[in-house]
C-alpha cells in the first residue's frame, strides 16, 4: 500500500513540479535575481494552502496527520548558506535536478552528478563536523510555530501557545496566500 | 514570465499544496536529498562491500556502517541503500517518471539548446554547454553538501517543513535566500558595461 502510494505521490510531485516550471533553471535564477517572482508566488501559495489543508485534518482527526519536524540547528542554517550558493549557481535543487535531468535536461544530469559527490563529501566530513557547534548549537530544535503536531503520540515543541495550532496554522497559510498573490512578478527590472 | 504548458501560479500553487498535503497527512512529508545519500551508499556498497553491515538478532536484521554518516539514525540510510524498494526511494524514482511524462504530455517544452544551456546562463555567458556542465556540477555538489548539514533541502525544510510550522523550515529558508539571492545577482546578473 505504502509503495503504491510512493508511485502516485511520487508521479503527481514530478509532473507538478514540472509544470509549474520549477524544473527550468530559468525560472529558479530570474526568480533568485528578483526579475521573475513566479515560482516563488507559486511555491508560497502551495505552502500556504497546504498548511491550511493539513491543519484543518490535524483538527478534525488530531493525531492522524503523520507529521515529522526536523530539528533545528546551527547546521541548517549554515548548511542552507551553502545551499544557496549552489542553488543559485546551479539553478536547480535536488528534487528539481532530478525531475529536470528526467525530462532530458543535460545540464540537470551534471547537476545531479555533483549532488551524489556533494552528499558523499558530507558523509565523509560528517566524523569531523558532529562535534562541533554545528551540530551543538540548538537554534530551537524540534518545534514548531503551532500546537498539536504530533507524532507518534508525542507533540512537538510550540512556540505560539496563546492560540490553538489551528488557528495559527491557518493564520499562517493566510498570510502566506496573500503575499503569493501581492507579490508583483518582477521584483526589479532585467538589468 | 508563464511559458507555454505551464501553470500559474495559483493553479500550480493548488496542485502542488494538494500532493505536499496528502503525503504528508497519508504517509509522511515530501523529502527528496536524503535519497541522494541512499544513492551514494548503493554505488559505495559495490566498491566496498563493508560499508554497510547486516547483523542479526532475534530475528530482526540491524544495520550499521563504519562511516559516521551513514551509521547514522540506526543505520536507517544502509538499511534503505540495502531495500530500494522502500517509500521514499520509490517517490522519488516515480517523481523522475512522473516529471518525464508531464514533458511529453502537455507540459511545458525545452529546446534543445534549453536542455543544454538555459536562456539565463546564455545571457551572461552564451551558448557554451561546457562551462554550463561545469556550474551545475560545482552547484550540485554545494547544494547537495549543505542540504545533507542542513538535514533537508527545498522539499524538507522549505515546502514540508514551513508547512508544518516548523522552526527549522523557516531557519533553513532564511539561510538558503541570504546567500542565494546575492549571489544569483552576481553570477548571472549581466555585465554593466564600462
Amino acid at each position: 500500500m505504502e509503495i503504491l502510494l510512493a508511485i502516485i505521490l511520487g508521479a503527481a510531485f514530478g509532473a507538478v513540479l514540472q509544470r509549474i516550471g520549477a524544473t527550468n533553471p530559468n525560472h529558479i535564477i530570474d526568480m533568485l535575481k528578483l526579475t521573475d517572482m513566479k515560482l516563488a508566488k507559486t511555491i508560497l501559495m502551495a505552502i500556504g494552502l497546504a498548511s491550511i489543508i493539513v491543519f484543518t485534518v490535524n483538527a478534525i482527526a488530531p493525531q492522524t496527520v503523520h507529521f515529522s519536524v526536523k530539528a533545528a540547528y546551527l547546521g541548517v542554517l549554515v548548511g542552507g548558506m551553502i545551499f544557496g550558493i549552489g542553488f543559485a549557481v546551479g539553478g536547480l535543487c535536488p528534487g528539481t535536478s532530478l525531475a529536470s535531468a528526467a525530462e532530458g535536461r543535460k545540464d540537470a544530469m551534471f547537476f545531479v552528478l555533483g549532488g551524489l559527490l556533494g552528499s558523499w563529501l558530507f558523509a565523509i566530513a560528517y566524523e569531523h563536523i558532529k562535534t562541533t557547534d554545528i551540530y551543538r548549537t540548538s537554534l530551537g530544535g524540534k518545534s514548531a510555530l503551532a500546537e498539536g503536531v504530533f507524532r507518534h503520540g508525542h507533540e512537538y515543541h510550540a512556540i505560539i501557545g496563546f492560540m490553538s495550532g489551528t488557528v495559527t496554522a491557518v493564520v499562517i497559510g493566510i498570510i502566506f496566500i496573500i503575499i503569493a498573490a501581492k507579490m508583483p512578478n518582477a521584483l526589479r527590472k532585467e538589468d | 514570465m508563464i511559458r507555454p504548458g505551464e501553470f500559474t501560479w495559483l493553479k500550480g500553487g493548488i496542485a502542488l499544496a494538494l500532493v505536499a498535503a496528502i503525503a504528508t497527512i497519508l504517509v509522511k512529508p515530501i523529502g527528496v536529498s536524503t535519497q541522494f545519500v541512499v544513492t551514494d551508499t548503493i554505488i559505495w556498497k559495490t566498491f566496498d562491500k563493508d560499508i554497510v553491515q547486516v547483523t542479526e538478532k532475534d530475528g530482526k536484521q540491524h544495520y550499521s556502517s563504519p562511516n559516521d554518516y551513514i551509521n547514522k539514525a540506526r543505520g536507517s540510510y544502509g538499511h534503505s541503500a540495502s531495500n530500494p524498494i522502500n517509500y521514499s526511494f520509490v517517490f522519488v524514482l516515480s517523481m523522475m517518471l512522473g516529471a518525464m511524462l508531464s514533458s511529453v504530455f502537455g507540459g511545458p517544452k525545452a529546446s534543445k539548446e534549453e536542455k543544454q544551456v538555459p536562456e539565463a546562463f546564455q545571457k551572461r555567458y552564451g551558448f557554451n554547454p561546457k562551462k554550463r556542465y561545469v556550474f551545475a556540477f560545482i552547484g550540485g555538489v554545494f547544494t547537495l553538501f549543505g542540504a545533507r548539514m542542513a538535514g533537508g533541502c527545498t522539499s524538507g525544510h522549505m515546502i514540508s517543513g514551513m508547512l508544518q510550522t516548523a522552526v527549522s523550515g523557516y531557519v533553513f529558508a532564511f539561510g538558503v535566500f541570504l546567500v542565494a539571492i546575492p549571489t544569483a545577482l552576481l553570477v548571472y546578473g549581466i555585465k554593466k558595461k564600462a
